[in-house]
C-alpha cells in the first residue's frame, strides 16, 4: 500500500450545463418557452499521479479547471467520467474514513461561524472530525503559535482582518491533521507579508507531518515557493507536468546572461556579441544576452572579458514573464481554434 | 450516497448535534433582540392564526364536528408544530440553502459525517422554542378542561402520531432543501411552506375532495395536528394511524432518496 | 416628464421585464404562495354548507376569496428584500450613482413583472372560476369606476410600506424581518383569511380603519359589490389618508437613510 500513490486519476472528466441567451427583452421572452443549454467540460480527461509527500502546484489562467480539479479530488463533486483515487479512496464516496484523512482550504470561501470567535468553531471541528482532546489542545496551541494568532482566536471572526482570518480557517481546516492538503488560492487578496507568513506556515506543516499538498494561486511566487512539480491545466487537460525550472525552460528556452557595464560597447563589439545570442539589454547599467544553454559556457568567458564588466549573473526568465508568455501563447491558439471554427 | 455506517458514527452524529446546538445557541445569545423577534412575534403570529377559528365560533356552535376546547387542543398541537419548524426545520433549511447559493456548503461536505445530518443541524432558533412550550401548557390545560383521561393505548397513539407528524415535517425541509439544488430561485419554497402551514391550524375534516387528500398524505398538517387531538380525545382509528405511518415512511425514504441525487449534481458555486 | 426620462423608465421597466422572465420559477412559487384565499375559499366555502355565515353565503365566499386571490396578486411588491440586501451589501452605492431615483427604479421594477405575474396567476383563477361557477361583481358604475383607483392605491400602500420598513436595513441588520411581523398583522386584518365584517364586534371597526384593510379587504369588498357608493368613496379617502401618513414616513426613513448611510461610507 505504501506504493500507492496519493492520488491518481484516469482520464477524469467534468461537465456542467449552463443555460444561456442573448440579452435583451425578446430573447428573454422566449427564453420562457425554450432554454438553450450548453455543456461546457470544466475538465476534460484529465490524468496523473501524486506520490505521497510530494507538492503539487496546478497552473493555469481563470477558468482552466484548476478548482474544479481541486473539488472533484476533495469528492465535492461528482466526476462526469473517469477515475480518481485519493488515499486509494473514491473521493465521490465521501466515505468518513476519507475526509478525516484530507483537507481543503478555500481562499474565497470562509468556514468559520461569522459572529462566534474562531475556537467555537474549532471546538466543533474537534467534535465533528473525532480529534482526542488532548491531541487537539498540543495541535491547537502548536499552530497558535507558529501562526502568532495569540488572542485572535478569542475574537468574532467578523472583527478580524483577511489575513487572521486566513489564519484561522488554516487552523480550523488542518486540526485534523490531514494527510493531503487541498489549498484553492490560499492567499488570494493579501498583502506580502501575510502572504509570505502563510506561505511559510504551510512550508512547516508539510515539514512536520510529510503531508501531500496540492495547491492553486495566481501569484506565481506562492507556487515558486511552495511546490517541486507544476502540472499546466488549460481548457481542462493537462499541458506541462514538471518542475519550474522545465517549465521556465520549455517556454523560454534561451537562458540569459548579464553583467553590470559602466559605458556603453562600440558597435563592433555589439555585432560580436549578436553572433552567439540576442541582445535583450544594451546598458549602461546592464547588459544582457539571451542565448542557447550550450554556450552559455563560451558567452560568460565573452562578456567577463568585456572592460569594467561586474555582476554576472545566469539567470532563467522570471516565472511571471514565462506564465504571461505561456498564457498569451495558448490564447492565440484558442483564438486559432475559433475563427476555423467560424469558417465551418 | 452512502453514508458509510462505521463503529461510532451514531455516537458521532450525536457529538456533532450537541455541538451544532451549543453554537447555534452561543450565536442566538449575541443577538438578544431574537427574543422578540423570533421568539414573541413567532408566537403571536401563530395566536393570530386563530382569528378565523374565533370567527366561526361567533357563527357556528362547532366547526365539522369540533368543539370550541377541542379545537383549542389542536391549536395546541399546532403551536408545537409551528415552534419546531420555526426553531429547527426553517433556520437549518434556510441556512443550508444560503450556503449552497454562496458555495460555503464545501466545507459541510468535508465532514467527515452524513451531509443531511449537518444541513438539518446547520442552524437552530432556540428563540423560537418559547412557541412550543405555549403548545405544551394549552395542550395540558385544554385536557383538563375537556376532562379527558387518556388511555395507555391513546398515549401510545399520540406519541406515534406526533413523532410522524415531526418526521414529516423534517421531510419536507428536506425536499425543499433537495429543489434548491436544482434551481437557486426554489429558495422562497420555504414561505410557500409557511404559508400552507396556516391551514394546520383547521381539523382536517374541514376541507374536501382534492385538497383533503393533500392535506392528508402529500403535506400531512392532519398527521401534525388533528390526528394528536383525536388521539387524545379518542376519535383517532387503526385505518388513520396506519395512514399516518405509511404517509410518513413514504415522505421521509422519498425525501432522503431525491437528497442524495440532489447532492450528485451540487456544482460548488464559486464566488 | 421629458423625453429622456421617460426613455429611462422604458429601460427600466425592459430590465424588469427580464429580471421577472428569469426568475420565473421563483415568481411562480410567490404566485403558489399567495394562493392562501383559494384555500380559504374552500375551508369557508365548507363551513358555509350549513347556512350562510353572516352575510357570507358560499358564493358570497365564493366571489370573496377570488377578488381577494386577483387583488392580492396585483398589489404585491417586494421592494423590501431587495432594499434590505442592497443596504447590507452596499449595492445601493451603484444604484444612487445613476441619474434616475432609486425609488422611481424599484417602482419600474416591480410593475414591470406585473404581467408576466398575472399571466402565471391567470390559469388558477380561471380554472377556480371554472369550478365554483363564477363570482359576482359589482353592477354599480360608482363602485366599478372606483375600483381601478382602489387597486392603484393598494398597490401604492404596498409598495410603501415596504420601502419604509426596507429602509429600516439603514440602521439595523434585520430590518425584512421585521416585515414579516407586518405580514403577520396583514394576514390576519387585512381580510386575507376571513372577511373582516365577520370579525367579532368591536374588532371588526377597529380592523376596518387599519390600513392593512384599507390595502386589501376594502378594494376586494368594492369589487363585489359589497359596499354603497357613499361607503366606497370613504373608502378610498382612508386609503389616501394612509398613504400621506405612510408615504411621509417612508420619505422621512429614506432621507434620514440616506444620510447615515453615507456617513458610514458605504
Amino acid at each position: 500500500m505504501a506504493d500507492e500513490p496519493a492520488i491518481s486519476l484516469q482520464g477524469l472528466e467534468k461537465n456542467f450545463r449552463v443555460s444561456q441567451r442573448e440579452p435583451g427583452l425578446w430573447p428573454a421572452i422566449r427564453a420562457l418557452f425554450r432554454r438553450e443549454w450548453v455543456e461546457v467540460a470544466a475538465v476534460a480527461e484529465l490524468s496523473f499521479e501524486i506520490q505521497r509527500g510530494e507538492r503539487v502546484g496546478f497552473l493555469g489562467p481563470n477558468g482552466a479547471g484548476k478548482t474544479t480539479t481541486l473539488k472533484l479530488l476533495a469528492g465535492l463533486l461528482y466526476p462526469s467520467g473517469g477515475r480518481a483515487r485519493v488515499l486509494g479512496f473514491d473521493p465521490a464516496d465521501r466515505r468518513p474514513e476519507f475526509l478525516r484523512r484530507i483537507a481543503l482550504v478555500m481562499g474565497q470561501k470562509r468556514q468559520l461561524s461569522w459572529d462566534l470567535p474562531s475556537l467555537d468553531t474549532f471546538e466543533l471541528n474537534r467534535v465533528v472530525f473525532d480529534v482526542p482532546r488532548e491531541l487537539y489542545e498540543r495541535r491547537l496551541a502548536e499552530m497558535t503559535e507558529l501562526l502568532d494568532l495569540g488572542e485572535v482566536v478569542r475574537k468574532p471572526v467578523r472583527t478580524l482582518s483577511l489575513g487572521e482570518r486566513m489564519k484561522c480557517e488554516l487552523v480550523a481546516a488542518l486540526l485534523h491533521a490531514p494527510e493531503v492538503l487541498f489549498l484553492d488560492e490560499p492567499t488570494i487578496g493579501m498583502d506580502v507579508s501575510m502572504q509570505l507568513a502563510i506561505r511559510e506556515f504551510i512550508r512547516e506543516y508539510h515539514r512536520r507531518h510529510g503531508a501531500t499538498l496540492v495547491l492553486t494561486s495566481h501569484y506565481m511566487e506562492d507556487v515558486a515557493a511552495l511546490c517541486e512539480r507544476i502540472l499546466v491545466i488549460d481548457e481542462g487537460r493537462l499541458c506541462f507536468d514538471g518542475s519550474i525550472g522545465e517549465l521556465v525552460r520549455r517556454i523560454r528556452p534561451l537562458r540569459r546572461v548579464a553583467i553590470r557595464v559602466t559605458q556603453r560597447l562600440d558597435e563592433g563589439q555589439e555585432r560580436a556579441l549578436e553572433q552567439l545570442g540576442q541582445l535583450a539589454l544594451v546598458g549602461p547599467p546592464r547588459l544582457a544576452l539571451d542565448v542557447d544553454p550550450e554556450r552559455v559556457p563560451e558567452v560568460v568567458a565573452r562578456l567577463l572579458a568585456v572592460p569594467g564588466a561586474r555582476d554576472l549573473e545566469v539567470q532563467d526568465a522570471p516565472l511571471e514573464e514565462v506564465m504571461r508568455e505561456l498564457f498569451a501563447r495558448r490564447a492565440s491558439v484558442r483564438e486559432g481554434a475559433t475563427d476555423t471554427g467560424d469558417g465551418a | 450516497m452512502s453514508a458509510g455506517f462505521e463503529h461510532g458514527a451514531a455516537r458521532r452524529h450525536l457529538r456533532l448535534l450537541g455541538a451544532q446546538l451549543r453554537l447555534s445557541t452561543l450565536a442566538a445569545l449575541e443577538y438578544r433582540v431574537g427574543f422578540w423577534t423570533e421568539g414573541v412575534v413567532g408566537l403571536a403570529w401563530s395566536l393570530g392564526g386563530v382569528v378565523p377559528l374565533v370567527v366561526a365560533f361567533e357563527h357556528r356552535s362547532d366547526v365539522a364536528g369540533w368543539g370550541p376546547w377541542e379545537l383549542v387542543l389542536l391549536t395546541g398541537f399546532f403551536l408545537i408544530i409551528s415552534g419546531v419548524y420555526a426553531a429547527v426545520v426553517q433556520p437549518a433549511v434556510s441556512r443550508s440553502m444560503t450556503q449552497i447559493r454562496t458555495g460555503t456548503l464545501d466545507y459541510l461536505l468535508l465532514r467527515p459525517v452524513d451531509p443531511l445530518a449537518s444541513c438539518l443541524t446547520a442552524q437552530f432558533e432556540p428563540w423560537s422554542l418559547i412557541e412550543t412550550l405555549t403548545g405544551i401548557v394549552v395542550v395540558i390545560v385544554a385536557t383538563a378542561k375537556l376532562g379527558l383521561s387518556p388511555s395507555v393505548g391513546q398515549l401510545g397513539a399520540l406519541a406515534v402520531v406526533l413523532v410522524c407528524g415531526l418526521l414529516s415535517l423534517v421531510a419536507l425541509g428536506v425536499l425543499m432543501l433537495s429543489a434548491s439544488f436544482k434551481a437557486m430561485e426554489l429558495q422562497n419554497l420555504t414561505s410557500l411552506m409557511e404559508t400552507l402551514l396556516g391551514f394546520a391550524h383547521w381539523p382536517v375534516s374541514v376541507f374536501r375532495g382534492p385538497l383533503k387528500l393533500v392535506f392528508t398524505f402529500v403535506v400531512p398538517f392532519a398527521v401534525m395536528t388533528s390526528y394528536p387531538a383525536q388521539s387524545l380525545i379518542g376519535g383517532l382509528g387503526w385505518a388513520e394511524l396506519l395512514g399516518a405511518v405509511g404517509t410518513t415512511l413514504a415522505l421521509t425514504v422519498g425525501a432522503r432518496v431525491i437528497w442524495g441525487r440532489a447532492l450528485r449534481g451540487y456544482t460548488s458555486a464559486s464566488s | 416628464m421629458s423625453g429622456v426620462q421617460l426613455r429611462k423608465l422604458g429601460a427600466l421597466w425592459r430590465l424588469g421585464v427580464a429580471e421577472a422572465t428569469a426568475y420565473r420559477t421563483s415568481l411562480l412559487v410567490w404566485v403558489l404562495a399567495t394562493t392562501m384565499p383559494l384555500i380559504s375559499l374552500v375551508l369557508w366555502r365548507a363551513l358555509a354548507r350549513g347556512g350562510p355565515i353572516g352575510d357570507y353565503d358560499q358564493a358570497g365566499f365564493d366571489s370573496y376569496f377570488i377578488a381577494a386571490f386577483v387583488v392580492r396578486q396585483l398589489s404585491v411588491s417586494w421592494v423590501v428584500w431587495d432594499l434590505d440586501g442592497q443596504i447590507r451589501t452596499g449595492a445601493l452605492s451603484a444604484l444612487l450613482m445613476r441619474p434616475v431615483h432609486p425609488v422611481a427604479h424599484h417602482v419600474m421594477i416591480n410593475l414591470a413583472a406585473l404581467p408576466l405575474r398575472t399571466a402565471l396567476a391567470a390559469p388558477v383563477a380561471i380554472a377556480v372560476l371554472l369550478v365554483t361557477g363564477g363570482m359576482s361583481i359589482t353592477t354599480n358604475p360608482v363602485a366599478l369606476a372606483l375600483a381601478i383607483p382602489a387597486l392603484v392605491l393598494a398597490w401604492c400602500l404596498n409598495f410603501l410600506t415596504q420601502l419604509a420598513i426596507g429602509c429600516l436595513a439603514f440602521w439595523l441588520t434585520k430590518a425584512a424581518a421585521l416585515y414579516d411581523v407586518w405580514i403577520g398583522a396583514y394576514v390576519v386584518l387585512a381580510g386575507y383569511l376571513v372577511p373582516t365584517s365577520l370579525f367579532p364586534a368591536g374588532l371588526a371597526e377597529v380592523a376596518r380603519v387599519l390600513p392593512f384593510h384599507a390595502a386589501l379587504g376594502f378594494p376586494v369588498e368594492l369589487l363585489i359589490g359589497r359596499l354603497s357608493s357613499a361607503q366606497a368613496l370613504a373608502g378610498i379617502g382612508l386609503q389616501l389618508v394612509w398613504l400621506v401618513v405612510i408615504g411621509g414616513i417612508a420619505a422621512l426613513a429614506w432621507r434620514r437613510g440616506l444620510r447615515a448611510y453615507g456617513a458610514f461610507g458605504a
